[in-house]
């Protein structure tokens, strides 16, 4: 079971390297996650109003670096950029194309901003987002009821299963202290074994391939434009962008988690529960997440295949961050790396780079986001440091 | 030396604060010169300029005549310029003797701890500043750490001598002790500078004031000026210093710890104290007596290992910030960044946040913004909030705008019992009087108030009573024009 091509994380290991040498994962969990949560953390706790120049500029430099690295490989940057850019946006296809690769990542990428805005940091939204696929795939595959319900059965039992899956860790948080990005990020490793025991054991389906039985058509979710695979995932997507809106801003629960992830003491002199604010939203978190993984099952996959892509649960990291954790920021980010995703087929096919080159410029766009404030701060920190000796006069 | 000039001195700090606006000042050996000022008015930058910390963008340190290349700390003490910071540097797991000669040991490398020690007490006995100098600095008292840190910038050949609001973390008697070895360097003819914004202080040890607003160099008056005049001089128009009138108004009960035991360090050890309605009841001691542990059990964040709490005659079994706000007690907590504001949530939120439901702001689960957003209108305007909307973050407020948006939230409500922790701390002259008024008001109103400060005017100004902590237990109570007998219960010296 892979989790996809490379995995960008910020600092620190690829996780894949970790589940090859369980024993250096041990010993090396710890450091990367450390300074990939302080890293995080630098990223979204503070809030300001050009987030949307950073994360275009970051934008700006993953394709710089990107060009450089064609040109090292004898590849023109233009015929690259414009193969990917035509297998995005050059057709009413590849625009469809987009519309598929982005459905199911707004939707994690929902996920994962809710838990940074409480200051909780998801890192598994994969993991959550295997086991939300796994539990639509076994009832969508095995549990046969009328069109409507049978999706909306699948529906239910993703973000029950996604939502337990982060509850996990959430408890372990507030009852241990345990560290979410690590527990979320290793749990993710247990969903995609539990994935593969799934499909080549006891929720297999009859035949030589490992994957859950193939889905009927009262378990797919309906198609909008005939000849793609377009489907009603992306209505979905695009339905929770206010309803996440509303939770955060028009709702108390919304302000709690919000001031508990600006500031936890005064959150807790205010009387919210920092602790049952910090499990609920790991849960709501997973819940979300799963339901992306039945909208992967149900709107593009059919069934649940052994060796599941889980990559989405990385890139809704990214999107999340140059989306600052807002809705709607979210939406054209994962509109962007959706893009990305669709047109990186054409790309390979055209000039030959192959996919992963994608997750490459997630990488530095990932480390744009995070380090180039983390750069500017440090420089202006040197300046601060003054300005409170003036402060202090 | 005969004497420091600092000329012309220019220092901007971004965003476009202006901390020295063309300051020209001399400092003389043999006096003390107390520089005076609000927060913020450039006192500590000027100074830091002067001990090569920081570099002005205009301007010139000169000595006798010559002007001096000041690129560090280590420049400016080789002039034999030295300031003790309101921080204290020194290394808590290192002798007192070690932290003095630290990066001055001569040229070898090995240190030979006896006579280390040996020589670091003579010299303090040559400028009559007794240490132990083979303590730890951990152990030691906030006022013995202070002297340690003279020490050492004498041992290192200061002439001049800046000290950097040297009282605010002493008591009474440790101030007194420290005004003594001020003037007795002085008349050793050290040059000593002298930063405070506390107005009282000055007559006692000042020779020459100046007063600085606005980075500017506003006035230079002799230590006998009346204080309202000083005070005009700093904030830059009349004073009005808000007082406590009449006597308490009534003998009911609002708040009563008996025996109150709670973990820490320190804790409380068996606090018993009694708050009546109509009082504002002052709780004076010096920093890390135990007043956090009092402040958070009484806001319900802490929870009592022994005694009983009661409030308003009920005793809740275990408390909680909401058990105490419902049955009325409200906190200006001490750490007001930390407990007090989300600085990067909008003025709006941060005054509705604590009484969400109390307010009937939550429908259903549903926030009612509009509802929020009128009662924050009214409140800025109320509570005289300055800021550009109720959109802005409270972090871009002032410190004395950020305490007005706590108490506009926290007293608007008109509860029962507030504890104000260190209200004013960090405010300058103006805000504090405006959180004083406020206070008063309350009282006023026939509601209870507990002070704990560590600011001995702020308590005798507005207390009707003192209680004083010593290591986590009251030590003695006191009526507030007490003064000197609640100085010596704050160093734990039986009254």
């Amino acid at each position: 079971m892979s989790l996809g091509g490379g995995i960008s994380v910020p600092g620190g290991d690829p996780p894949g390297e970790a589940v090859a040498s369980p024993q250096a994962s041990v010993a090396a969990a710890p450091e990367p996650a450390r300074s990939l949560s302080a890293l995080v953390r630098a990223a979204l706790v503070e809030r300001n109003g050009s987030r949307v120049v950073l994360s275009a500029i970051a934008a700006v430099v993953a394709f710089a670096l990107g060009a450089v690295a064609l040109v090292a490989n004898g590849i023109s940057p233009w015929a690259a950029y414009s193969a990917l850019f035509s297998g995005s946006f050059g057709s009413a296809q590849s625009l469809a194309s987009t519309a598929v690769q982005t459905a199911p990542l707004l939707v994690a990428s929902l996920a994962v901003g809710i838990s940074f805005r409480a200051g909780v940091f998801n890192i598994g939204a994969g993991g959550q987002l295997g086991v939300g696929a796994l539990a639509a795939g076994i009832v969508g595959g095995y549990v046969h009821l009328g069109t409507g319900v049978e999706l909306l059965a699948m529906a239910a039992a993703s973000l029950v299963a996604g939502g337990l899956w982060a509850a996990v860790p959430g408890l372990l948080k507030a009852y241990t202290g345990a560290n979410e990005v690590i527990t979320t990020l290793m749990l993710t490793y247990v969903a995609a074994d539990l994935i593969d025991y799934a499909v080549t054991g006891p929720a297999k389906a009859s035949g030589a391939i490992n994957q859950t039985p193939q889905l009927a058509g009262s378990a797919l979710l309906p198609t909008l434009v005939g000849n793609t695979q377009l489907t009603a995932a992306i209505l979905v997507g695009i339905a929770l962008v206010p309803l996440v809106w509303l939770l955060l801003f028009r709702t108390t629960y919304g302000m709690r988690l919000r001031m508990v992830g600006l500031n936890p003491g005064t959150a807790a002199a205010a009387g919210f529960s920092v602790r049952r604010v910090g499990v609920s939203v790991l849960a709501l978190s997973g819940a979300l997440a799963g339901l992306a993984g039945m909208l992967e099952v149900s709107g593009v996959l059919g069934s649940v295949p052994q060796n599941m892509s889980l990559q989405v649960g990385y890139t809704a990291i990214v999107v999340a961050l140059l989306g600052n954790n807002g809705p709607a920021g979210i939406l054209l980010a994962s509109v962007f790396l959706g893009a990305l995703t669709a047109g990186s087929t054409t790309m390979q096919s055209a000039v030959g780079v192959s996919g992963p080159f994608v997750v490459f410029l997630e990488g530095i766009m990932i480390g744009s986001v995070v380090g180039m404030p983390a750069i500017a701060r440090g420089l202006a920190r040197r300046r601060r440091g003054e300005a409170r000796a003036a402060g202090a006069r | 030396m005969r004497e420091l000039q600092l000329v012309g001195i220019d220092k901007r700090f971004p965003p476009g604060v202006r901390a020295c606006a063309d300051v020209t000042l001399t400092i003389r050996a043999g006096e003390v010169l107390a520089v005076l000022g609000e927060n913020g008015a450039g006192k500590t930058t000027l100074m830091r300029i002067a001990a090569g910390v920081t570099r002005p963008d205009r301007g010139s340190v000169v000595k006798d005549g010559s002007r001096l290349a000041l690129g560090s700390p280590r420049d400016a003490i080789s002039h034999g310029i030295g300031m003790v910071h309101q921080h204290f540097m020194l290394i808590p797991r290192l002798s007192v003797a070690e932290n003095v000669v630290l990066g001055f040991e001569g040229g070898s490398r090995l240190l030979d701890r006896s006579t280390l020690r040996r020589s670091v007490e003579s010299f303090s006995e040559q400028v009559g500043l007794r240490v132990d100098a083979g303590r730890l600095v951990e152990e030691l008292a906030v006022g013995e750490q202070q002297r340690v840190e003279i020490l050492r910038a004498l041992y290192r050949g200061a002439e001049v001598l800046i000290l950097d609001e040297p009282t605010a973390v002493l008591t009474p008697t440790e101030t007194d002790g420290l005004f003594r070895v001020v003037r007795e360097m002085a008349s050793a003819g050290k040059a000593i500078v002298f930063i405070s914004h506390k107005l009282h202080e000055i007559s006692q040890v000042a020779d020459r004031v100046v007063i600085l607003r606005n980075g500017e160099l506003v006035a230079e008056r002799p230590p006998t000026t009346p204080l309202g005049e000083l005070a005009a001089l700093m904030v830059g128009r009349p004073v009005e210093v808000p007082t406590r009138s009449g006597t308490a108004a009534s003998e009911s009960v609002a708040l009563e710890l008996a025996g109150a035991c709670s973990h820490g360090a320190p804790g409380l050890d068996s606090v018993s104290m009694v708050v009546g309605r109509g009082e504002i009841v002052g709780v004076a001691g010096v920093d890390g007596n135990g007043q956090v542990a009092l402040e958070e059990v009484l806001a319900g964040i802490r929870q009592l290992s022994g005694g009983t709490l009661s409030l308003v005659g009920e005793a809740p079994e275990r408390t909680s910030p909401t058990t105490m706000r419902r049955l009325g007690l409200v906190r200006i907590p001490s750490e007001r960044h930390r407990d007090g504001i989300v600085a990067p949530a909008s003025v709006w939120e941060n005054l509705v946040m604590f009484d969400l439901h109390r307010l009937g702001f939550a429908r259903g689960g549903a926030l009612r913004v509009r509802a929020a957003r009128r009662r924050a209108e009214q409140l800025v305007e109320e509570y005289g909030i300055r800021c550009g909307s109720i959109d802005q973050s409270v972090g871009e407020l002032s410190g004395g705008n950020q305490q007005k948006v706590v108490i506009a939230r926290e007293l608007a409500a008109d509860p029962s019992v507030v504890v104000a922790a260190q209200p004013t701390r960090g405010l300058d002259v103006g805000a504090t009087a405006g959180v004083h008024r406020a206070l008063l008001e309350h009282r006023e109103r026939g509601r209870a108030v507990v002070l704990i400060s560590a600011d001995l005017d702020e308590i005798c100004q507005l207390s009707d009573r003192v209680y004083v902590m010593y290591e986590g237990r009251v030590s003695g109570t006191a009526a507030p024009s007490e003064r000197e007998r609640i100085g010596r219960l704050m160093a734990g010296v039986a009254a």
